[in-house]
């Protein structure tokens, strides 16, 4: 029998505001333990929450950004459980009016484009975190670090509209592109400002009726989501072919084993007898403010993939590439404006600057080469100043200290020589030096030609116009 | 000295003349606190080093007119004080100290009060004066054997404090001060900051102010009162001058009394006869007795009960043992959780919780909570349609005088029995004050008014027109 995955995914992302969303304390990652807390965010008696504007408004656009209806009133609940990392005895969340639902995200599969749809986008705050020594079952204590209790939150619910890991992965590198662009989040998975749940589940090829799922969790790459989808999916097609059924359960992924392991199960699920806290009153987003917000998004990927293949003429391939992060796509769209022959300057960005990118480890926000500098190497090919072999070498010397490519030029001596007669003489010793190719190439060997153009350019360190030097060669031996 | 008249006006009268000195009251009415402690067991916290440190940071001019400084007050210990435990009459929370002060205590304390102790409340608050308290009953200063409600009622009623601070969350504020034979006014929700206040159902609950006469209550509200910003849910409705608004005439003012209050549950026969004398007074002075229907006003208690065990059972979800309050040993989180809540909460507020998690969960929600919440809407416009046509409402504050102290705690019930008058304040967020009556009698108990929305000084107004002709013999310690 073949089976048809289903799969939904649960996305948590870290907000990007500098303080968390019920209190003054600092979201930095990475702090002393227990070093940005407060009364409100340890839960201490008598303490109250004050909810912090900039993530309603950042959740707001994340919203926006993944295409959902905004709501225009809602109440933040108590999500009630009992665990060590929760200050409060509850999570406040948005159980009864999410901020955003109904949106979706497009992403490219082979080609074609899928339409993921959003269930819905919800703000609240993170939990603590708990620490052990080694296992959590053979530690001799718990430890519990509150620094991220209260860092606001939004989860991002699919449907369960994906088929397979890779479009998984897919959508959350698409996720993740688009909340970058929107400066919401850092969306780091390895420090876990953006994480990953999936809910699992296979049918019959063909079959209407869901089966039962597992929510797999503590997948913490992109590559240990795919993993452990696909490992899920295998897990869960045996057991059907045993012709048992899969178990309702919350599994836990192991990156070094590969392998998911059971967690808790799903018959005895929670009971969160979530209702509005009164101590949060209810909010009513304002339509101008929903407008203000809409107005400041910047262009997003799609829009601009768009744009570069419109106005650019540039191949989808390239436009996709352009504009993986938002940074890249305002470079080129800077370097298209200082020079504009837009494929040129792709080529460039997907051969050269990309290469050393990836190479060096470098982000393009921290590459020296600058979208001027970059426009004055291209001019310099254009008018014929350097060959286009030079200037690779010289984007190498740009992209190690930032200089700009005239002065590299200048100071290296790379000038192109396009002077007829400096080549002439150039082409005329090689011409007497190498008697045998000449022949061959007079004898009909056209590949000889090659070589001596090879021996005026060795000669002239690379310097020489080769279309010159192809030309006078040519008129020369016919 | 005489302990038991004196209001905050005397006492600035007598700082002012030279009659007495800060030093001098302030050790008088320690001792007198210690004594009353003996007797009643009003105080779960009297710390003589704090109170001293008090007393020793008072910079304030003594003596000036509405002034608060040097005067002694109480409060309820589920107010978090710096450097003085918060116990919320709980066991668990028997060694908690607060590292803030509650937006109340800062505002006393800048003002020059003299907090003198952290007085006896129910566990946590909850419940309609039940007797609840780990640290043991209060008794009534006007008769042993009865309840004062809370302690913060029997130390002003028994002269070691001039004013309390208390939570009333139902009528608990309310009942103590009818029993008790003071004044009790819990203020629209949001006059007055709960930062700091420990509560059991925010949605409910709020600061009221415990003493013996309008003006004093007017200037404690004036101190209190006022926007907070760390509390989202206080208002920044402008606060009056409420010692001028006590002033004046009642005549021409609207006074609704229920149609069918007499049928109220556990009505007794003199509450009834002196709400009726009371109501005789107010004709007298010009007021128009109106009849007005405010059909579920008899359903307020039980919607308050469920409302508040759903709202208790999450709020107080982190007395845990986790970071706070007292923790049992064990080497298992949910058994460390559960054998720490076993030992550290109480019998009716461990029963109390366990009905709101039954009454919040996915069985029960729509049936109960739910239900509870369409009922409270249901009130509130009631009593908004009814105080459209009337100033205010007039009841009894308890149908029944202070239950003795045997009886109270005895209670098996969720919804108190006591607060079946109160509770619709509670709901609706409306100001409500208790008035004294029969404190000719050693059994005094109320009559309650409540109002519009910070409409507080019209309550004041009536309180102090009443209370005009009355000589009260307070009882003697």
């Amino acid at each position: 029998m073949k089976f048809e995955p289903v799969i939904g995914l649960e996305i948590h992302v870290e907000l990007l505001t500098n303080t968390k969303i019920f209190c003054g304390c600092s979201t930095t990652f990475g702090a002393e333990p227990n070093s940005q807390t407060c009364p409100v965010c340890l839960g201490l008696p008598g303490s109250r929450p004050v909810l912090n504007k900039r993530a309603v408004e950042f959740a707001i656009r994340a919203a926006l950004a993944l295409n959902c209806n905004i709501v225009d009133y809602t109440t933040f609940d108590r999500k009630n459980y009992f665990y060590a990392d929760l200050p409060k005895g509850y999570q406040i969340s948005q159980y009864f009016y999410p901020t955003g639902t109904n949106g979706y995200v497009d992403i490219n599969v082979n080609g074609e484009t899928k339409r993921i749809r959003i269930h819905q986008l919800h703000l609240e705050e993170d939990t603590g975190k708990l620490l052990h020594v080694g296992d959590i079952l053979a530690s001799p204590y718990s430890r519990v670090d509150f620094n991220r209790a209260g860092v606001p939150l939004v989860e991002i619910v699919t449907e369960p509209d994906i088929k397979n890991s890779e479009e998984a992965r897919l959508f959350l590198q698409k996720l993740r592109t688009i909340l970058l662009y929107t400066g919401i989040s850092d969306c780091k998975m390895e420090e876990g400002s953006m994480r990953c749940d999936a809910n699992i589940s296979i049918m019959p090829k063909g079959s209407k009726t869901f089966g039962n799922k597992t929510e797999l969790k503590n997948m913490n790459s992109f590559r240990s989501v795919q993993r452990g989808i696909e490992y899920e999916i295998t897990r869960q097609s045996k057991i059907l072919k045993s012709n048992q059924e899969v178990i309702p359960e919350t599994r836990h992924w192991n990156e070094s084993k590969g392998s998911t392991t059971a967690m808790r199960s799903k018959y005895l699920a929670s009971d969160y007898r979530c209702f509005p806290d009164p101590n949060v009153i209810p909010l009513e987003t304002d339509k101008d403010w929903i407008d203000q917000i809409r107005e400041a998004l910047p262009e997003l990927p799609d829009e601009k993939q768009a744009r570069f293949v419109k106005e650019y003429g540039l191949p989808e391939y390239d436009a996709e590439v352009l504009t993986s992060t938002k940074e890249l796509a305002d470079f080129y769209d800077e370097t298209v404006t200082l020079f504009n022959e837009p494929k040129t300057v792709s080529n460039w960005f997907m051969g050269e600057l990309m290469g050393l990118l990836n190479n060096e480890k470098v982000e393009i926000t921290q590459c020296k080469v600058t979208p001027q500098n970059l426009a004055n190497l291209l001019q310099l090919i254009d008018k014929g100043t350097i060959s286009g072999k030079i200037a690779k070498n010289v984007f190498e010397e740009m992209f190690k200290d930032g200089k700009d490519p005239q002065a590299i030029v200048e100071e290296k001596g790379l000038i192109q020589i396009s002077d007829t007669a400096e080549l002439e003489k150039v082409v005329e010793e090689v011409v007497e030096a190498n008697p045998g190719p000449v022949e061959d190439f007079k004898g009909g060997k056209k590949k000889a030609l090659g070589f001596l153009v090879g021996q005026v350019m060795k000669t002239t360190k690379g310097k020489a116009n080769p279309q010159m030097v192809n030309k006078i060669l040519g008129d020369k031996l016919k | 000295m005489n302990f038991s008249n004196l209001t905050i006006q005397e006492v600035n009268h007598m700082y002012k003349e030279g009659q007495t000195t800060l030093n001098e009251l302030s050790s008088k009415f320690f001792d007198r606190a210690k004594n009353v402690q003996d007797k009643y067991n009003a105080f779960i916290t009297l710390d003589s080093d704090y109170y001293n440190n008090v007393v020793e940071d008072i910079s304030e001019e003594l003596g000036e007119d509405h002034s608060l400084a040097g005067i002694p007050a109480v409060l309820g210990d589920n107010i978090c004080t710096k450097n003085l435990r918060t116990t919320c009459g709980s066991k668990i929370m028997e060694n908690y100290i607060s590292p803030f002060n509650a937006q109340v205590v800062d505002k006393l304390l800048e003002a020059g009060v003299i907090i003198s102790g952290k007085g006896n409340i129910d566990e946590f608050g909850a419940g309609d004066s039940k007797g609840s308290s780990y640290y043991g009953h209060s008794k009534n200063p006007w008769n042993e054997k009865i309840t004062p409600g809370n302690g913060a009622a029997c130390a002003i009623a028994s002269g070691t404090a001039l004013f309390g601070l208390a939570s009333d969350a139902s009528g608990n504020l309310r009942q103590s001060a009818a029993y008790c034979g003071i004044a009790g006014l819990k203020p629209t929700y949001g006059r007055v900051s709960r930062y700091g206040l420990i509560d059991y159902a925010p949605s409910l609950d709020q600061i009221g102010i415990l003493a013996k006469n309008a003006r004093d209550i007017a200037l404690v509200l004036a101190c209190t009162a006022g926007k907070d910003s760390r509390d989202v849910t206080s208002l920044d409705n402008p606060v009056p001058k409420y010692i001028n608004e006590i002033q004046g005439q009642l005549e021409g003012l609207k006074v609704g009394i229920v149609k069918n209050w007499e049928e109220a549950g556990s009505l007794e026969n003199e509450v009834k006869k002196s709400f009726q004398k009371e109501i005789e007074t107010l004709k007298e002075k010009g007021v128009k007795i109106i009849e007005v229907d405010i059909p579920s006003l008899f359903h307020s208690s039980t919607v308050t009960a469920i409302i508040g065990a759903v709202e208790a059972f999450s709020n107080l979800a982190n007395f845990d043992g986790v970071r706070f309050g007292c923790r049992a040993e064990s080497k298992h989180l949910h058994e460390m959780y559960i054998k720490t809540r076993t030992e550290g909460l109480g019998t009716y507020l461990k029963r109390f919780l366990t009905f709101g998690a039954m009454a919040s969960s996915e069985k029960h929600f729509n049936s109960l909570f739910l239900t509870a919440q369409k009922m409270r809407t249901k009130i509130i416009k009631e009593l908004q349609k009814t105080l459209e046509e009337v100033d205010m409402i007039a009841t009894p504050t308890v149908p029944f005088q202070a239950p003795s102290l045997e009886s109270s705690g005895k209670d098996e019930g969720i919804t108190g029995s006591a607060d079946v008058f109160t509770s619709a304040a509670n709901l609706a967020g409306l100001p409500a004050i208790s008035i004294p009556v029969n404190i000719d009698t050693s059994t005094p108990t109320g009559f309650q008014l409540m109002g519009r929305t910070f409409e507080e000084g019209t309550l004041l107004k009536v309180l102090h027109s009443l209370e005009i002709n009355k000589n009260i013999q307070w009882p003697t310690v």
